[in-house]
């Protein structure tokens, strides 16, 4: 039998059990993400090095970067967040607990995925953190480490969707009832910015992958013909790539507000015009992808444009490091350990915003395009804001999150051997601005010698620092001084700093409580590792994952037939959605990130059917009266699921089972007219593989075919439900879903046309 | 800068730009890290003698600030965007020798008009307007020359553009500055600048 203290942890679904474990994962991601870093540092230390092979060393740069931006610095924050959101509005839980856990697993399976790309033949991943095609492609990097990578991504991209409809349907439908948007605590509002860039920006990044992966496995040609290939990948990539910047800093830089405001016993400054300068500087992030392009080839004024708009964020990041200084002012400043880190944050972010300003511009990015001096800018960014930040919230809520007290001395020794370690390691690389990036070695002539071996020696220094973190925080638990959160209520000073809800007696439920804990987001997850994993074992693997993942799917759906899992009840604020249900809610969320993947793909035809002169017309191809039968009897099912919606809301069961089934046999018909439609152009030689319009087509209509599979799939668990009586009083599901049917019935509407017509 | 890089037109637009940039970075370095350290100070916990108080005055400190780097920004993209246009349009259009360059895994193929094609070594005349017409082979690869501060990007089936002069004889060196492969590092090519009389010769004298 498992023990039931590995049993609480593998099968738990509470808020501050899967904060936890989204911090300890994240921190052994650090670890491993640092050691790579310290190779490639050690390989660069001095001129013409023999230490790391190119090859070795190109998985190592990719690698790092890949893990410290998305399976170490993201989860960090999210891990806090876990934790402390439920908490600060004073929840009982996220909105979908289940989802959450199954969030956590993925993000923990999809990393090892794409680690177990160093221990095959050819290696892990090694284009780089930007997996620029076509050196992406099967020609140019013909092992399986690329493929496993793609993989890693797609599983981190659906955990990470979860996440962000989980939290934003927590964030406004499950506020105590003090807890108002005016009221809310400011980590709460920069983790809902967060999640909110994080439902747009990763969608594309889903597409691209996909792309990747079918041009892989598939043999489509999305990224190695000229027609799409590299500039493609750049628009989808950087459109993803610059607001995960954002949406690594801002967790950290939520934290850094709540700490700064804390140690100086003092409300945060103008804190409405942080808000403000958060949702500009979120939508702005959405609007600058260009200045990663502008030497691609993109004309002069889209370059100018995208100049503006990204000189533009300097004002509201401006507006916040000056907001988060200005609240020191009259306060009373207790340089603590997590403010001594939020300060550090704060000090390192203006040199990486002042440079990152450098970079903005169109002409000096020319000259700094590719070299040292972005790597320097960008990771006072990503580390010297960021990394300090949260290494800030760690020591800040450590106390809370444990009832153990750390050293406050040992602490401040770790944040000034960090410091000084960290300016060593980057600011000289600000001098080796025409030092390429990513070479993995230089000859002596050049001149960069110094530079590398002081930035090395600060890498190692920054290294062995953070021994001290690690025995800081595990020292307590070897010596328990239970600190009874003394650390962090000293000094909360004359004023109420922390709302109530960050009083630790608000939340009690710190153990999974009975009913609350499900094996399946674990089963699942592993389900799914196992099925990418085929990419390596073939059939076996594909097919053993499949049946875990069907396992666990049943068994997902017999715990809700059964109602064996309750989510938390809605909270008593929830302006302004007080009259739609949790589901409903959570579905309109989820349909904004799916817009955006088949935006992406949408546009990414419309770009490639741009590029290509020789475009087949659609008559020639596709049988057109066929398409239009098809598509009226899409459209058909829609109305049918309106009625089933209208029978479920008036509580009519036969009319809701009558318009349900209907439903599903005219989603069976459709797919069957799909299937014969894709049978007959593959024998007539018009496949994924045959160019670009077939891989296009293959792509878009296979995407919402697949949608339209889960839906039939989903209407007979309703259908079947509804026959044993369920959906008597509660509608929730019926409506969420009928949404997501008029979502797929759009859809389309719009691709029909595209595809079929013009 | 370096004396060199000012006679280089691209080069010398650069580093004006840039010195522009640096003198109103670190000004704004030095201004906030002033209030940073002042705040510190004042207000640390033994200092009793300091005023406290809690009331939020954020009413006019952040328009205040959004409203002078609202102005600074102005100016930034006023200079940028005269750079830009310097370093994106070559000037005396006619006389410019047209060079096209092919970037493969791992190194770099100069064909000239005359049909003349040359590995890993471009070699130019000086003081004529040189254009270079860039794409690759295979996969994605950045052509740059630093000391001119030109770079663009050399991408299968597209075709980018970049300008520059030199003022004087000399080498310099050429580099990629997008991974490439294994072979990135070692991605480097010469740039070879003649007087026009020593050009004329070694361009009339055929391939190498
Ligand atoms: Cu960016
Ligand atoms: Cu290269």
């Amino acid at each position: 039998m498992i023990h039931p203290w590995v049993k609480r942890w593998l099968t738990t679904t509470n808020h501050k059990e899967i904060g936890i474990l989204y911090i300890v994962t994240s921190l052994y991601f650090l670890f491993i993400g640092g050691l790579l870093a310290e190779l490639v540092r050690i390989q660069l230390a001095v001129p013409e090095n023999n230490f790391l092979q190119p090859v070795y060393y190109n998985q190592a740069v990719t690698m790092h970067g890949l893990i410290m931006v998305l399976w170490f610095l993201s989860p960090l924050g999210f891990g806090f967040a876990n934790y402390f959101v439920p908490l600060q509005i004073g929840a009982k839980d996220l909105a979908f607990p289940r989802l959450n856990a199954f969030s956590y697993w993925l993000y923990l399976f999809s990393g090892l995925v794409a680690a177990t790309g160093f221990f095959i033949p050819g290696g892990a991943i090694s284009g780089g953190w930007t997996v620029y095609a076509p050196l992406s492609s099967l020609q140019y990097s013909p092992g399986a480490g690329t493929t496993l990578g793609a993989a890693g991504l797609i599983m981190l991209t659906a955990s990470v969707t979860m996440s962000s409809v989980n939290f934003i349907v927590t964030i406004l439908y499950h506020r105590s009832k003090e807890i108002t948007f005016s009221k809310m605590p400011i980590f709460t509002w920069f983790i809902l910015f967060t999640v909110i860039i994080m439902l747009f920006a990763f969608p594309p990044l889903l597409a691209a992958l996909i792309m990747l992966a079918a041009d892989r496995l598939l043999g489509t040609w999305f990224f190695t013909s000229a027609a799409g290939g590299a500039i493609l990948w750049d628009h989808l990539f950087w459109f993803f790539g610059h607001p995960e910047v954002y949406i690594v800093l801002l967790p950290a830089f939520g934290a850094v507000a709540e700490i700064i405001s804390h140690y100086s016993s003092k409300e945060i400054y103008a804190k409405n015009a942080i808000i403000l300068s958060l949702a500009i500087a979120s939508f702005l992030s959405l609007v600058v992808w260009g200045h990663h392009m502008y030497i691609t080839g993109i004309n002069l004024s889209e370059r100018e444009i995208f100049t503006v708009t990204t000189e533009l964020i300097s004002v509201p990041f401006g507006v916040m490091v000056i907001s988060y200084i200005w609240t020191l002012n009259k306060g009373t400043v207790r340089l603590a350990t997590p403010m001594l880190f939020a300060l550090g944050s704060i000090s390192l972010f203006v040199i990486g915003g002042i440079t990152g300003v450098f970079n903005s511009s169109v002409a000096l990015d020319i000259g700094i395009r590719g070299t040292y001096w972005v790597v320097a800018h960008f990771h006072y960014v990503m580390v010297g804001a960021t990394l300090f930040g949260l290494f800030g919230a760690l020591y800040y809520w450590y106390p809370k999150i444990t009832g153990l007290e750390y050293s406050d001395r040992a602490g401040k020794l770790h944040f000034i051997t960090s410091f000084i370690g960290f300016n060593l390691l980057y600011f000289p690389m600000f001098f080796l601005y025409d030092m390429p990036r990513r070479i993995s070695t230089y000859s002596s002539a050049t001149g960069w010698a110094p530079y590398n071996y002081v930035a090395t020696a600060g890498a190692l220094l920054f290294g062995i620092a953070q021994l001290l973190l690690v025995l800081n925080l595990v020292r307590p638990f070897v010596s328990f001084p239970r600190g009874a959160y003394t650390l962090w209520e000293r000094g909360a000073g004359n004023i109420r700093v922390m709302t109530h809800a960050s009083n630790p007696t608000v939340n009690e439920n710190t153990e999974s409580e009975v009913g609350h804990t499900t094996p399946l987001p674990l089963l699942l997850s592993f389900g799914t590792a196992v099925f990418f994993l085929g990419i390596l074992f073939g059939i076996p693997a594909f097919a053993l994952g499949l049946i875990i993942l069907i396992y666990g799917i049943v068994r997902w759906f017999k715990d809700d037939f059964y109602s064996r899992f309750k989510g938390p009840e809605p909270g008593e604020e929830r302006w302004p959605f007080e009259s739609i249900s949790k589901e409903t809610l959570g579905m309109w969320v989820f349909i904004a990130s799916e817009i955006m993947l088949f935006g992406s793909v949408i546009s990414s035809y419309i770009f490639i059917r741009s590029n290509f002169p020789q475009w087949p017309s659609p008559a020639a191809i596709h049988d057109i009266p066929l398409g239009l039968f098809n598509t009226t009897v899409l459209i058909t099912s829609g109305f049918t699921m309106f009625l089933a919606m209208i029978n479920a809301r008036e509580g009519k069961q036969v009319g809701m089972l009558v318009a349900l089934t209907s439903t599903m046999l005219l989603g069976s018909v459709f797919l069957s007219v799909k299937f014969s439609e894709w049978y007959n152009l593959i024998s007539n030689g018009f496949t994924p593989s045959s160019g670009l319009p077939g891989s296009t087509f293959y792509l878009a209509t296979g995407l919402h075919a697949g949608h339209v599979i889960a839906g039939v799939f989903l209407l007979g668990y309703f259908v079947f439900k509804t026959l044993k009586g369920g959906y008597v009083k509660e509608r929730g599901s019926i409506e969420s879903f009928g949404i997501y049917w008029a979502f797929v019935d759009a859809i389309w509407l719009v691709l029909f046309p595209l595809f079929y017509l013009v | 800068m370096q004396s060199f890089a000012l006679e280089v037109p691209t080069a010398g637009v650069w580093w004006s730009l840039f010195d522009i940039y640096l003198v109103l970075g670190v000004l704004t370095a030095v201004v906030v890290f002033s209030i940073l350290i002042y705040n510190v100070w004042k207000y640390r916990e033994k200092n009793t003698s300091a005023p406290r108080d809690n009331k939020d005055r954020g009413k006019l400190g952040p328009v205040i600030i959004a409203s002078v780097t609202l102005f600074v920004l102005f100016g930034l993209a006023y200079y940028t965007f005269g750079a830009i246009s310097y370093m994106t349009i070559p000037p005396n259009q006619n006389g410019a020798m047209q060079i096209k360059v092919t970037a493969f895994q791992w190194g770099w193929n100069f064909t000239y008009p005359n049909g003349k094609s040359v590995l890993n070594e471009l070699t130019v005349p000086a003081n004529t307007t040189i254009v270079l017409n860039i794409t690759s082979r295979d996969v994605f690869h950045s052509f740059g020359i630093p000391d001119f501060k030109v770079k663009a990007d050399a991408i299968p089936g597209r075709h980018n553009t970049l300008w520059f002069l030199a003022p004087q004889q000399g080498t310099f060196v050429i580099r990629c500055y997008e991974l490439c492969g294994v072979g990135h590092s070692y991605m480097v090519g010469t740039l070879r600048v003649l007087d026009k009389q020593q050009f004329q010769q070694w361009y009339g004298a055929g391939g190498s």
